[in-house]
């Protein structure tokens, strides 16, 4: 990072001696936060920023000579969001961009952990506290504070060039760095340290008639932490009356190479004004990992005082299906995909678009046996997809269209769903004969039919397991009926007044399904409205309902008489089938005023904002089963998120101005998730992504001269 | 401590930035050529728009060349000589029929640029939109805004995405709209800039491409079943609250608080990152010897 500065800086000092005479254009822009404690400590209100910064500068420069362009852009200079980039070019010959980018993503400040980190080694044993059994530390209080953040660190380059009018290349590369520390496995963490490169390069030919070009694109995966050990230790063992707590090793997501090939082809100017449009491509992606990833030598032998070796972590076990023992895993995804569309104009008033859509993903992984875990999956699929899109020109501006498509998609290995045959219905109308006033609306049918795999037969009877699968059916592949409807409208009522009303529902009826998502039901309504109320003044609201909900059966399992994965069996007091239904409102409202004084000189900018969302869960016990369970739960994620922003910009000359923005966030949450500290049994919470009540304010003064 | 390490790194870098005006103001006004023969005549009633222009990435491409405000306006004599405002191509029409010949009239030049390769067969031609709706010709190229943000003049509901507590950091302008969608078309749906929605997502998130040891069978799938690319009330962009979503799925549990609202309180189940607090590696796991748990 420091070379790349010293890079950028000495570049820099020596652009204006070659330059000199050119036209330059540019701003730098100054700045500095002030922030309450709540915004500093607040990760919601600091997500993508850099949190121990508060100085902020931008500068940039437009260099232009006849034919020519140079640009730098700095931005947040100097934060972990910073941006140095550099671009030029020569118009219609080439162009070039490379520089250095920071993303920062920061989810939560201050969670609880009882871990510490030992080089690459969670060691358990932060605080202290009493525990029993295998229980862990309860005494929160005594528990060590953790920030989970990630940053990425992004240096590009790109270059295009045109041979001649038809013909151009390109080469894009860049190289991401990650780094950060993000939640794992109840209260534990994951240090993040990976790196990813990517080299693409790109070819290919554009006249009148004809488009062709070819894509290769290389992305390359590290994971430079394939493994880690989480060790419980030290803390009260002995009141934990276990012995020594076992060790266990994390593992990472494994280092990956990937391959694309594209393929891009379109021919113009064909009969009835027709183009057509090809374009194919062939991704491999691969990883290598060792079979034993994830066990610690030795085995689990000291997991616990009392307990036997944990036979799942055995090697042994591990055999490849032919029964021979596997030291290396090999994952080999392929994806081949095709898309033609053929789209025309056989008359003026008429759009035709013909379309066929193929992929294959293959995938020839490893397939591993483990007595203990069963057979690996290998999932893949190939998906089909075919229709037509006509749209007519009617007189008075209306526009109606019609659609039919059809999507087959046929898996491998997912016996839920061998099979599924959507059918696509789709027709609209569009109207914008008037100057005031234009819409339109679209309703969708789908109707999928599903068709089970090996699930259909699973499980000897109603007391195996496996019984529920001939049941259980995924709102994702199974038969469905679904509603869509789209409608939007834009008024412009007087000169400088505009209305936008948007309204979009989705109805899902999954009408085979015993088990599973039983319904969802999703409408939106939108409005804006925007207004110049005189040449100084704009003032502009919005308003958003989100309503979901969701139905679906469940059931929950028991022991003694009358067990029965069956769900048509009659309910006992812990056998038994409930519907849950989640409804969920979300409104989202707010208002911008936006005025002008002192000749322009003086522009203030009032916003306000909220979003208040009110989740409820019910549940409906069948007749026979538990009197305990299944309370509604009335705060199921209720939120109410307030945001007030004022921001006042002051042009001094013509050159130099100053700026002076406030910013209020207020979030309350009311969660029942995040209301209990332990679940009344041996697992405590770490309050990951539940630093989300607080009231942030903070005030930004900035000084810009432009040149 | 901060405060001063930051600025003493920002300053010289400011002030470095600041020996361009000099070269700025060095630049002699006189040595700007002059406006070709018909520009000057338009400048004599446009003068507004003749200054911006001059100012713009196509004004600065066309210097050296003869190429002028006609190009794009068309012939303007019979406009000149009438003095009526008509008979000229105007980009600001509101004429439906004149606004679908506007994108002809910029594909006359570009009609070899190849990321146009597919406007012919995109959603934005399909539904009307033409190149002026987006790009402001006459806009210095100093002015130009950030291509979201003229996305988002449109697309006011993913707008309103974008707002809510777990969306892609695109407001904040580390992610761009085009990173995934290419405005000007592609053969595929929503004109991604890929063929499926997990090979674009995988480009990014080049971690959870795998390929895993033990697979979930959503996720191998569409990323999107469980997500939405924009933004979510719901944490990690999820489209539904966790556990809910998990158990649309996995309906069938056993054990004392199987059922959320046990009156005992919360389970593990449904309390802290719901299944995810467990299920941490539910985007594929690794280690052979856990199974299709997804835990650790």
């Amino acid at each position: 990072m420091k070379k790349l500065l010293i890079v950028l800086s000495a570049w820099m000092m020596l652009l204006p001696a070659g330059l000199t005479a050119k036209e330059t254009f540019g701003f730098v822009d100054l700045g500095n936060n002030f922030r309450n404690t709540d915004a500093k400590n607040a990760s919601p209100f600091l997500k993508f920023r850099d949190k121990n910064s508060t100085v902020k500068g931008d500068a940039a420069v437009s260099v232009y000579e006849p034919g020519r362009y140079f640009d730098v852009l700095f931005s947040d200079i100097a934060q972990d969001t910073a941006e140095y980039g550099l671009s030029g070019g020569k118009y219609e010959k080439y162009s070039y961009k490379f520089g250095y980018n920071g993303i920062v993503n920061n989810s939560t400040f201050g969670a609880r952990t009882p871990y510490a980190l030992r080089g690459t080694t969670l060691v358990y044993g932060v605080g202290s506290g009493s525990g029993s059994g295998n229980s862990k530390n309860t005494d929160l209080d005594n528990w060590g504070t953790i920030d989970y953040s990630k940053e990425n660190k992004n240096l590009y380059a790109d270059v295009k060039y045109k041979l001649n009018e038809n013909m151009y290349f390109g080469l894009d590369a860049n190289k991401v760095a990650s780094s950060g520390i993000a939640p794992r496995y109840r209260y534990g963490y994951q240090v993040i340290d990976e790196d990813t490169t990517n080299v693409a390069l790109e070819g290919g030919f554009k006249s009148d008639i004809f488009f062709a070009s070819l894509k290769g694109t290389l992305s390359k995966f590290e994971q430079n932490i394939t493994t880690y050990k989480a060790y419980a230790e030290g803390i009260n063992v002995d009141a934990y009356g276990t012995g020594k707590q076992g060790s266990y090793q994390l593992v990472n997501d494994p280092s990956n190479d990937s391959l694309t090939v594209e393929l891009s082809s379109a021919l113009y100017n064909l009969p009835l004004s027709t183009t057509v449009a090809l374009n194919v491509t062939r991704t491999s992606s691969t990883s290598e990992s060792n079979m034993s990833d994830g066990q610690p030598p030795g085995g689990y032998a000291n997991y616990g005082a009392g307990t036997a070796p944990n036979p799942n972590l055995i090697a042994a076990l591990l055999t490849g299906s032919g029964g021979d023992a596997l030291a290396t895993y090999k994952g080999d995804h392929t994806y081949l995909t095709g898309n033609v569309i053929v789209k025309s104009n056989p008359i003026s008033s008429l759009n035709t678009t013909l379309y066929y859509k193929y992929l294959d993903k293959k995938n020839e992984s490893t397939h591993f046996y483990s007595s203990a875990k069963g057979e690996s999956e290998n999932f893949a699929y190939d998906k089909k997809n075919m229709g037509l899109d006509v749209d007519y020109k009617l007189p008075l501006s209306t526009k109606i269209s019609a659609g039919y498509g059809q999507l087959k998609i046929k898996r491998e290995d997912r016996g839920d769903a061998a099979k599924t045959d959507d059918k696509v219905i789709s027709v609209g109308l569009r109207n914008d004969a008037l100057d005031f006033i234009s819409g339109g609306e679209k309703y969708t049918n789908t109707k999928r039919e599903s068709t089970m795999g090996d699930a259909a037969t699973e499980g000897s009877g109603p007391t195996d397991s496996a019984y529920i699968e001939r049941f259980n059916r995924r709102f994702d592949d199974t038969d469905k009926k679904e509603k869509r409807l789209t409608a939007t409208a834009d008024l412009a009522i007087l000169s400088d007044l505009d209305v936008t009303l948007e309204y979009s529902s989705v109805k899902n009826d999954y009408d085979k399904t015993t088990i599973g998502r039983l319904s969802d039901d999703r409408s939106i309504i939108f409005g804006q409205v925007d207004y110049a109320l005189f040449s100084w003044m704009n003032i502009s609201a919005f308003y958003e309902r989100e309503k979901v909900q969701y139905l679906s059966k469940q059931r929950a399992m028991g022991t003694g008489a009358g067990f029965s994965y069956d769900p048509g069996a009659a309910a006992t007091a812990t056998t038994y089938n409930y519907d849950i239904t989640y409804d969920d409102k979300v409104a989202t409202y707010g208002a911008a005023l936006t005025m002008k004084f002192m000749d322009e000189k003086l522009k203030t900018t009032l916003g306000y904002e909220k979003q208040d969302g009110d989740g409820n869960l019910n549940n409906a016990i069948q007749a026979g089963g538990s009197t305990t369970e299944g309370q509604p739960i009335s705060d199921f994620g209720d939120y109410v998120l307030t945001r007030i922003k004022a921001r006042f910009d002051y042009e001094i000359s013509r050159d130099v101005s100053a700026g002076l923005r406030y910013t209020y966030e207020r979030s309350r949450w009311e969660d029942s998730m995040w209301k209990v500290q332990t679940d009344g049994s041996s697992y405590t919470y770490d309050s990951a992504y539940a630093d989300v009540n607080y009231v942030a304010q903070e005030i930004f003064a900035s000084a810009s001269y432009r040149f | 401590m901060e405060f001063v390490r930051k600025w003493f790194l920002l300053l010289p870098m400011v002030l470095l930035l600041l020996c361009y005006c000099n070269f700025s103001a060095a630049a002699d006004p006189a040595a700007a050529p002059a406006l070709p023969g018909i520009a000057a005549k338009c400048n004599e009633c446009h003068e507004l728009a003749v200054s911006r222009f001059e100012g713009s990435h196509h004004a600065k491409a066309w210097v050296g060349s003869d190429r002028t405000c006609t190009n794009c306006h068309g012939n303007a004599d019979t406009h000149m000589s009438a003095g009526d405002g008509k008979n000229i191509i105007s980009f600001k029409t509101k004429d439906k029929e004149l606004r679908e010949g506007l994108a002809a009239q910029c594909l006359t030049c570009h009609n070899t640029t190849a990321h146009l390769a597919m406007w012919n067969i995109g959603d934005h031609k399909k539904n009307g939109v033409t190149c002026v709706d987006c790009h402001n010709i006459h806009v210095p190229a100093t002015q130009r805004i950030p291509t979201s943000e003229t996305c988002l003049k449109c697309h006011k509901q993913v707008e309103n995405d974008l707002r809510k507590q777990s969306h892609h950091p695109i407001l904040e302008g580390k992610v761009g709209c085009k990173d995934c969608h290419n405005p000007h078309g592609t053969t595929n749906k929503h004109q991604l800039k890929a063929p499926t929605t997990n090979l674009l997502c995988y480009k990014c998130h080049t971690n959870k491409r795998g390929p895993f040891k033990w697979e979930h069978p959503p996720v191998e799938e569409d990323c999107l079943i469980c997500h939405n690319a924009h933004g979510s009330r719901n944490d990690r962009l999820l489209k539904k609250k966790l556990p809910s979503l998990c158990i649309d799925c996995h309906a069938n549990r056993s054990g004392s608080g199987t059922v959320f609202g046990h009156e005992d309180g919360l389970n593990t189940y449904s309390a802290g990152r719901g299944c995810a607090g467990c299920h941490s590696k539910l985007h594929g796991d690794n280690n052979a010897a856990k199974g299709k748990t997804f835990v650790y």
